[in-house]
């Protein structure tokens, strides 16, 4: 387990530039949603994939779209938030830590500054290793 | 400078602290060289980086405040959140976000928020003397700001100055709202600089028109500039690439613009300077401008070289600066500089030689061979074939350089290339630009760029351009991926000479 700050956020995005392999949008946007979200909720938590329990919810976030559109009309933040409320309603069962589903471009930070808001951890892990 | 284009007198002459006595020091000593008669002048341009040096240092800048219209949406990236901890400690003291904005089709998000508005009104009320409004997809529709700015204005009165982002940057909401707030900020410092220059010249009795020159090289009228001042940012190295262009009478070129502490290296293409593709920042602030490609490196005239026992030397990055005239060893003083290693070597003639012959010439030598280098690589850097193309040098520190530079077809050292920026002023023409996204599936793609043509001729003439002139410079559109309504960014920009002012006798 280790924390990440600020600086980790702009040293995560920068790697996450080189990932996105040519898609997957600037991280521009999604690390000034990822720094305002530790400044207003405290540092994140990541957590070794071997520091997950067995039984643990632990449900991807990422968003799709077109990457023009948020150029403009950045999200409020409760998207995400929403959607994991209704998920653990659905399923009956408290959510346990997100992850990212691609490590590059964009979606390598919404899961951290969706995981900063709701104090859950994230795990070190992605889908695919790289941005689509 | 003649109506021919004959640069009549130059001179060069310090800033200082209060802005208006450096000008008119400099225009009054200009005056009395050119014995030009007074009521001859019929224009004056300043260019100049007050606002730059502003943002900056973070000094003189305005109490703003910034009201961003766009929630729900946007809550998750909020105003200043990119910026350095300095500029939002200066700038962020009241912010706002509040609900209204629009869709990239002109849909409202949700109804503006007025009674909001009304509210922030009173609380800012005697607090700040600034503001910058943004909203949501303003480019494509301004309502939401006019109106806010209404209510600011019948709340605050007309003293209060307001700066939309509709105006002033093109879709890219954080970069738009940095540009804005900026814009808001430095609103005060542009008006000492046009009040300073505007009453020098009125003390030398001269009834000229004023213009401000801004980033693109082209000028605009100081009622322009004094709102929306952000655009004189870059208008620095912009002016001395044109008035390289101008004194060397090449299109096409490198240009080394050698100063005091730094060195720009930009390129020319048709005359304008290369623009950057990337995102500009402005101390710290990313923003959405365009601004000239440049390589800038810390080797100017007053740059410090450091001698260490072994033999070992640094070039810089330090400089004495201004101070070169007390602190180099040619003129007295006890620091090694660039140009004193120049003098020693027989390069310049400059100062009092005998002041540095005592010195390792073997030593100095490889000093001298270092900077080459150093100009060399950025010449390089700058360039997109390995073929050698012309290198204009200009500004004051350009006597340092040789007449052979590796990657140079020729080296050009034009006349009066002290003051390349000055003349790149002079001899602008003045625009005007619009940038707007069009749903072309509703009035078709000929009627949209009709229609943008339009809107940036009559920028132009507002900004004091002769309407038989004008031509339009650049036409730009990119359709936006993904977006329904075949969606359409339109960017147009029309240039034509600067109107004539009543003339009372052939100058």
């Amino acid at each position: 387990m280790r924390k990440l700050g600020k600086q980790e956020i702009e040293d995560i995005a920068v790697g996450a530039a080189l990932l996105g392999t040519g898609g997957g949008g600037d991280p521009y946007i999604g690390k000034l949603m990822a720094l305002q979200a530790i400044e207003e909720h405290g540092e994140i938590t990541l957590l070794n994939a071997d520091e997950v329990p067995d039984d643990a919810l632990v449900v991807p976030s990422a968003m799709m779209g077109a990457p023009t559109v948020m150029l403009e009309k950045a999200p409020s933040g409760e998207e995400a938030i929403n959607a994991f409320k209704n998920l653990e309603s659905y399923l009956g069962k408290e959510i346990f830590a997100t992850m990212p589903i691609e490590a590059g471009g964009l979606n390598s930070m919404l899961p951290l500054a969706l995981a900063a808001t709701l104090g859950l951890p994230v795990v070190d892990a992605d889908g695919m290793g790289r941005g689509v | 400078m003649r109506t021919e284009w004959e640069e009549v007198s130059e001179t060069k002459s310090a800033t200082t602290e209060d802005v208006a006595t450096g000008i008119y020091t400099a225009m009054k000593k200009i005056i009395d060289d050119a014995n030009v008669p007074r009521e001859q002048i019929k224009y004056a341009m300043l260019g100049t980086t007050h606002c730059t040096n502003a943002i900056v240092e973070r000094r003189g800048l305005n109490k703003i405040a910034a009201i961003r219209i766009g929630a729900p949406a946007t809550l998750a990236v909020k105003p200043l959140i990119g910026l350095p901890e300095d500029l939002r400690e200066a700038l962020g003291k009241y912010v706002y976000l509040i609900r209204g904005g629009h869709e990239f089709d002109g849909r409202e998000i949700v109804t503006l928020d007025e009674e909001h508005l009304y509210q922030i009104a009173e609380e800012i009320k005697g607090k700040v003397d600034s503001i910058a409004i943004t909203s949501v997809f303003s480019p494509v529709s301004q309502k939401h700001e006019q109106r806010a700015s209404e209510i600011l204005g019948e709340v605050l009165g007309d003293d209060i100055s307001v700066s939309l982002s509709s105006e002033i940057g093109s879709v890219g909401l954080l970069e738009r709202e940095n540009a804005t707030i900026l814009n808001a900020a430095v609103v005060n410092v542009a008006k000492t600089a046009a009040d300073g220059f505007i009453n020098a010249l009125k003390n030398e009795g001269i009834e000229a028109k004023v213009f401000f020159g801004q980033n693109d090289g082209t000028l605009m009228s100081v009622d322009y500039a004094v709102k929306y001042p952000i655009f004189t940012i870059a208008c620095g190295p912009t002016n001395s690439l044109r008035g390289a262009s101008y004194l060397s009478d090449f299109s096409d070129a490198i240009v080394v613009d050698v100063g005091g502490t730094t060195s720009d290296v930009g390129v020319l293409v048709q005359s304008f300077p290369r623009e950057s593709s990337l995102a500009v920042e402005i101390g710290g602030a990313r923003t959405n401008f365009r601004m000239p490609d440049l390589i800038s490196i810390g080797l100017g005239g007053g740059t410090i070289i450091r001698i260490q026992d072994n033999g070992e030397f640094t070039v810089g990055p330090d400089s004495v600066g201004y101070r070169l005239p007390e602190k180099s060893l040619i003129f007295g003083g006890d620091t090694l500089t660039t140009t004193d290693v120049a003098v020693a070597l027989g390069k310049v003639n400059l100062g009092d030689p005998s002041k540095v012959a005592h010195l390792d010439m073997d030593l100095l030598n490889r000093v001298y061979l270092r900077i080459l280098e150093m100009v060399e690589e950025a010449i390089n850097k700058m360039k997109t074939s390995a073929a050698p193309v012309p290198v204009i040098l200009v500004g004051g520190g350009s006597i340092l350089l040789p007449e052979e530079l590796k990657g140079a077809s020729e080296v050009l050292r034009p006349h009066h290339s002290g003051v390349a920026n000055a003349i790149g002023a002079a001899i602008a023409q003045v625009s005007g630009q619009i940038e707007k996204v069009f749903a072309l599936a509703e009035i078709g793609r000929e009627k949209a760029l009709e229609l943008a043509k339009e809107k940036a001729m009559s920028e132009a003439i507002n900004a004091g351009a002769d309407p038989e002139s004008l031509v339009i410079v650049d036409v730009e559109d990119v359709p936006l991926a993904y977006m329904p309504g075949n969606a359409t960014r339109i960017r147009v920009k029309a240039a034509g000479d600067l109107a004539q002012v009543e003339m009372n006798e052939p100058v």
